[in-house]
């Protein structure tokens, strides 16, 4: 990994929220730095509260921020065909089948119209949803939309792949099954990526690093590096190195919790 | 596929379901009392009228032309209005929906001319455009538009923000936010809205002509009605209710066509 070129630069990244008169503003993101490489997976994890999610809107484009946020050279000032984001909710659109789902990206970004169904059924194929193709999100189960979601924005081909507790709505086991789903499909291209969660778990076991962050304000408390071999299979979670990355984890948040009860 | 939609219609609440038949039995006890009930002297035939006698009538209307021009000039009535309304309101309610502003412009005499019984504008629409059809099917687009109006605005409404972000990041223009997101999710609302309005530009439609015209649906009533023939008016009161209710109908089968994925139980 070390051999790769950094991707992904952030330079004293600040993120201010506030009414219109900017008369009331609250710092969401105070003085972020971090260079992420290319092909890396960076999992953040934090309280809520700590603008992990805001960090992944201003990386998506989505909201202003103040600082150096630069992504292959270009400073990020909107949304744009180099990103993809998979929101926490799968926000797919109902009148659509899986399929007409997983095209919706490349008809935006106006890939050329023979290549989206091919694109579109190795993908759906992908995520294991082919038998599902026809279905429409309502005949889905949680776990199934957000194998649509991720198909979705892995369908356009994004030099980074933005993840919003993508898993956050579902259940811990079908939790779990989605992370070793994702780090499956993941290695298949291994595209560089930042996935945002409150979960410790799944925080260690998909990361090449760890971002913790805190709150009050907003700001990342350290960068843990993840030695575990890859492709790893969810049995890695029982290792006595994972309990140790989990150990130095869980303090970071408990210290962040006693500071909250004061 | 083909299969699985005309399950549908024969699902509950589906326009087929097991308590079909319960519409029409009330139809048919109603027109048995109403046969029976002059027959044996409680009511006076003079102001009721039978159904036979009403067929009677019907086959003599339906067969004679002047029926079937004051039935023409009523639809083209009709048609105008409601085919004007449904021009005009759709992209209204569009740009309504999508801009704050708009809505906020907007928002204040619309409702203030939806809840005022559009009726009374009809001397003042008699004045502008004369008393011809124009007059008739005016109203009858003020009538109707409102409906669709406020109810594609209500569907923009329940568009999920989530939607909205999830298409800017994949970099969708405002048209195809428009087309692809605004559009299909305010079809099933837009439906809603055209039910309404074919009920109220019937309605006022046939009224208008009650008030001020020399033909149409509306005209005749009135007519029979002044010479006490009442066979002959509850034909065209019945004409114009079946037409209303096929309409709604329509539309109604429209709505469950479009609205499979909504729901979402």
């Amino acid at each position: 990994m070390s051999d790769q070129p950094v991707q992904i630069q952030i330079e004293n990244l600040s993120i201010d929220y506030g009414a219109r008169d900017a008369s009331v503003t609250f710092r969401a993101v105070d003085n972020v730095n971090l260079d992420v490489k290319r092909g890396e997976f960076i999992t953040v994890v934090g309280p809520s509260g700590c603008g992990k999610s805001t960090l992944l809107l201003a990386l998506a484009g989505l909201v202003d921020y103040t600082g150096k946020l630069v992504i292959d050279g270009k400073q990020v000032s909107g949304p744009g065909a180099d990103r993809a984001v998979v929101f926490q909710e799968a926000s797919l659109l109902p009148w659509r089948s899986v399929t007409g789902n997983v095209a919706f990206g490349m008809e935006m970004r106006r890939f050329a119209k023979n290549e989206i169904p091919e694109r579109v059924a190795a993908l759906v194929e992908l995520v294991g949803l082919t038998r599902f193709s026809d279905y429409h999100p309502h005949q889905l189960s949680g776990g199934m939309r957000q194998r649509v979601n991720i198909a979705r924005a892995l369908a356009v081909n994004p030099a980074v792949l933005l993840m919003d507790e993508p898993f956050g709505a579902l259940d811990a086991q079908t939790r779990e099954v989605m992370g070793a789903e994702l780090l499956r499909i993941w290695e298949s291209d291994r595209k560089t990526a930042v996935f945002v969660t409150h979960d410790v778990d799944e925080a260690i076991f998909l990361a090449d690093r760890v971002v913790v962050m805190g709150r009050d304000p907003g700001r990342i408390k350290e960068v843990i590096t993840v030695d575990l071999e890859r492709p790893r299979l969810s049995e890695v979670t029982e290792t006595a190195q994972f309990a140790s990355y989990k150990h130095r984890l869980k303090e970071h948040l408990a210290a962040d919790r006693a500071g909250q009860i004061q | 596929m083909k299969g699985v939609k005309r399950a549908n219609l024969f699902a509950a609440g589906g326009p087929f379901s097991g308590d079909w038949w319960i519409g029409p039995l009330m139809v048919i006890l109603f027109l048995a009392v109403w046969e029976i009930a002059p027959r044996l002297g409680l009511v006076n035939e003079f102001f009721t009228s039978r159904p036979s006698l009403l067929l009677q009538a019907a086959i003599v209307d339906y067969g004679s032309r002047d029926f079937w021009s004051d039935a023409l000039v009523s639809l083209v009535e009709f048609g105008i209005g409601f085919g004007l309304a449904l021009l005009f309101g759709i992209p209204l309610g569009l740009l309504m929906g999508s801009s704050r502003f708009l809505r906020e412009f907007f928002t204040t005499p619309l409702m203030a001319l939806y809840v005022t019984p559009t009726m009374v504008l009809l001397p003042l629409l008699i004045i502008w455009v004369g008393i011809g059809m124009a007059s008739r099917a005016s109203v009858a687009l003020i009538a109707a538009i409102f409906p669709i109006i406020i109810n594609i605005v209500a569907g923009i409404d329940q568009v999920e923000k989530r939607l909205l972000q999830m298409a800017k990041v994949f970099g969708a223009s405002w048209l195809n936010i428009l087309t692809q997101i605004y559009i299909p999710a305010t079809l099933p609302f837009l439906l809603t809205g055209v039910r309404l309005a074919i009920g109220r530009a019937v309605l006022t439609v046939i009224a208008a002509e009650m008030f001020v015209s020399q033909a149409g649906m509306g005209f005749k009533i009135t007519m029979y009605g002044d010479s006490m023939r009442i066979d002959m008016l509850l034909v065209y009161v019945l004409t114009v209710s079946m037409f209303g209710y096929l309409m709604t109908r329509l539309v109604v089968l429209l709505e469950a066509k479009v609205s499979t994925w909504k729901q979402i139980a």
